[in-house]
């Protein structure tokens, strides 16, 4: 999983559904839990289920946020949905691992009787409390089925009794756990949504933070925000180019049989050339470099070497 | 004195408005008009039959008006646009005759022609002053442009001005010259300032508009029009705005400086002219109190009749300069013919305006419109009701990408040499069919409640019951 951007589409609500399918999201988090009220709950599973087997998302990944595995709805809609193209589940409220995978053993129960691929069915975590920040190491390394974490901020900071503001002091520690837990256990780190839809100048500043600390994911309230997050958070031509100086140098060393090499006096070790790797899948995925470009980098190109 | 001293009614009454009269009306104080309804209150009670009501446009404001056609005051009507409460009152079939619809540039030329006579024009002017000049610019109800008046007060046998400003020194700005006017009279009120234009206007949020916005700016980029000496014309609504918001970042960015933008303006192409983005904003009619504003203030912001704007006119209009128009439609067929007159239902709900002049004047007519509105997709077989045909659109662009009309294969080839998703209107329709459904079609067979006139004069169109 490397999307950039996810955004939140109410899944009681047949136009932004529908208006999804042309939205710039690398992801969709199509919300069954907090967008859809209780009496709603019923229409808008079906409603999410008729979407995603009649309208064509193309390649944006479905995501679909369920009600919180503490209470009695999230196991049907489940069933109603795992035999649809969905890229995750996201249960929300998370706050320890039992609940996690309670919900994984579940999808294992939905997959034998579905027959459907063993771990099709993928998670999300959605952590919006203290007890889950506190817990999230654990968490993020419960299930193989996990793929991701995604910080619930507004929740989170009421459960603290913080205030919460735009420039996030408030939660900085809590997403540099959530950061450190999925990092730990090779998983996505999704950083909370930005909630001013208009302040485009406040947005770019908080993604301009979570990148420097670590994050290449960010949830989206607003299809106003999803260019600007996609656009921060993809790899730069700088960062391309470099990437790519480093796998060539790496690339011409090996064939020399030179165990240590160096750029411009810096020594290449192992975590620049995972970083220059990691920085190549992604632009290699998102069309910024031709697929010829890295084609002798059997680490980018998915080939084993 | 060409002031008259006493009511309108009494005005009214010395008029004698014989049975058989034609009367015209402008539309610029849109939806906050109260000249046409009192003026024709005062008509009716002078107990005149028959006649023939030629407007601009008419607007929901307006429905006292379907009382007077059920009455027989009125039994034909003649008019550029309609909206929905009227439409819905002649889809009752009250008016026996068919309503013709003309365009904002066929209507003035018509009238100047005699191919349709006004024995009587109602002028509403914001501001007057003793001699019979007319501005749209001054007054508590100020509205901008007069442009749609001009050819009323030009070729009327009468024309009479009903102000609520009379101003006792002589208008040294003004629309309408007192050579045109035989008398002007006073009201209280000729219009709500909330109802004549928008104190704001706002760029749509729609995901969908932006989206379009977007593309929309990329293929004027594309068509290779969009370099010094550019010329624009564009509507009001939230997609609009954005367009020309989308449209004014690139111009900036690029250093770009356009000729002119024309039609309706609003206070988004001031900005631009105030910036420099164009050198001249020619207005028929203001949107917004900013353009108000800025016709009043800005020599630059010049007000231009509705002949000059957009007539089919040998001697040339407006709109034939112009680079680029971005309208709307309510449905498109597969030959790019383009509805603006009715609804999915086929029920009156607006009218050309000047959509299929500026369509037929400018280099690149681009219909911009989401691909289903509610359930209904936009694009169906065959249109029952044409206002814009076909072979004056140049593309439709929608959410899901842009139909280029094959007759324009050089500008599809830009289009696709800039990455944007071309794909032929078939499959659009396609696409939406697949998320809606086929609508079934409903033939309206019964009598015809109005004809669509092109721009030649001939019948387009027609509108049944």
């Amino acid at each position: 999983m490397d999307y950039r951007s996810l955004l939140f589409i109410p899944g009681n609500n047949p136009g932004m559904l529908e208006a999804a399918c042309i939205l710039p999201a690398d992801a969709l988090i199509l919300d069954l839990e907090d967008a859809v009220a209780p009496q709603e709950k019923d229409a808008a599973l079906n409603l999410v289920a008729r979407a995603i087997e009649n309208l064509d998302y193309g390649k944006k990944a479905i995501i679909v946020r369920l009600n919180e595995p503490q209470g009695p709805l999230w196991r049907q809609e489940v069933r109603r949905l795992a035999k649809l193209p969905i890229a995750a589940f996201m249960p929300p409220k998370i706050t320890q691992a039992e609940e996690l995978q309670m919900v994984a053993d579940y999808l294992d129960e939905i997959e034998r009787e579905f027959q459907l691929p063993e771990g099709k069915l993928q998670l999300i975590a959605l952590i919006e409390s203290a007890t889950g920040v506190v817990n999230a190491k654990v968490i993020a390394q419960s299930s193989k089925r996990l793929k991701g974490i995604l910080l619930g901020a507004e929740d989170f900071t009421a459960d603290l009794g913080a205030t919460r503001t735009k420039d996030g002091k408030e939660i900085f520690y809590a997403r540099s756990q959530i950061l450190l837990a999925a990092k730990s256990a090779g998983i996505l780190a999704i950083d909370t949504p930005f909630t001013d839809a208009t302040d485009l100048e406040g947005l770019e500043a908080d993604v301009q933070l979570i990148k420097q600390l670590g994050f290449r994911a960010k949830a989206a309230i607003s299809p106003q925000h999803l260019a600007l997050i996609n656009r921060l958070l993809s790899p730069s031509e700088t960062e391309i180019a470099y990437a790519l100086e480093v796998l060539e140098c790496l690339h011409r060393a090996k064939a020399q049989g030179l165990g240590a090499v160096a750029l411009r006096g810096k020594m290449l070790d192992r975590p620049i050339e995972l970083r220059a790797i990691q920085v190549c899948r992604l632009a290699l995925k998102l069309g910024l470099i031709e697929a010829e470009e890295v084609s002798e980098f059997s680490e980018v190109s998915g080939e084993e070497a | 004195m060409k002031v008259y001293s006493g009511s309108l009614e009494n005005l009214i009454r010395e008029l004698s408005i014989k049975d058989g009269s034609r009367l015209s009306f402008h539309h610029h104080m849109r939806d906050g008009d109260y000249v046409l309804n009192a003026v024709m209150a005062a008509v009716a009670a002078s107990g005149a039959k028959n006649l023939t009501l030629n407007a601009s446009a008419l607007f929901n404001c307006h429905e006292p008006l379907l009382q007077l056609i059920r009455d027989g005051v009125v039994t034909a009507i003649e008019c550029n646009y309609m909206a929905a409460k009227i439409g819905q009152g002649i889809a009752a079939g009250i008016l026996e005759k068919p309503v013709t619809f003309r365009s904002h540039g066929t209507r003035p030329a018509a009238i100047a022609s005699g191919e349709t006579p006004v024995d009587y024009a109602f002028i509403a002017a914001p501001q007057a002053d003793y001699q019979g000049n007319l501005s749209g610019k001054y007054g508590p109800s100020a509205c901008g442009s007069l442009g749609y008046a001009m050819a009323d007060a030009a070729f009327a046998k009468k024309v009479i001005a009903i102000t609520d400003d009379l101003s006792e020194t002589p208008l040294a700005d003004f629309s309408i010259p007192g050579s045109d006017v035989d008398q002007v009279v006073v009201i209280d009120a000729i219009g709500d300032p909330q109802g004549i234009v928008s104190g704001t206007t706002k760029i749509s949020r729609d995901p969908k508009a932006l989206l379009m916005a977007d593309m929309a700016v990329s293929a004027i980029a594309a068509s290779g029009l969009l370099k010094e000496g550019f010329s624009f014309q564009t509507g009001a609504g939230g997609a609009s705005l954005a367009t020309a918001a989308r449209l004014r970042q690139l111009m900036l960015k690029e250093e770009i400086e356009g000729s002119f933008a024309l039609g309706g303006i609003t206070g988004y192409l001031v900005e631009m002219l105030e910036q420099g983005l164009f050198q001249t904003l020619y207005d028929v009619q203001c949107f917004d109190l900013r353009a108000v504003q800025s016709i009043r203030d800005n020599p630059k912001h010049r007000e231009v009749s509705a002949i000059h704007y957009a007539a089919a006119n040998p001697r040339g209009a407006l709109v034939d300069y112009l680079d680029v128009v971005i309208l709307g439609a309510t449905e498109i067929d597969l030959d790019f013919n383009v509805n603006v007159h009715t609804d999915s239902n086929g029920l009156i709900m607006g009218g050309s305006g000047g959509h299929s002049d500026a369509a037929a004047g400018a280099k690149i007519a681009m219909i911009i419109a989401p691909l289903l509105r509610s359930r209904m997709p936009l694009i169906v077989d065959r249109l029952q009701c044409i206002s814009t045909p076909g072979e004056t659109i140049d593309c439709l662009l929608t959410q899901y990408g842009i139909a280029v009309n094959p007759r324009r294969a050089d500008l599809a080839q830009r289009f696709k040499e800039r990455g944007l998703p071309v794909l032929s209107i078939e499959e659009l329709q396609a696409k939406a069919e697949q998320i809606a459904g086929k609508p079934s079609l409903v033939e309206r067979k019964g009598r015809v409640l109005a004809d669509i006139l092109y721009r030649d004069g001939q019948k387009i169109s027609e509108i049944r019951q």
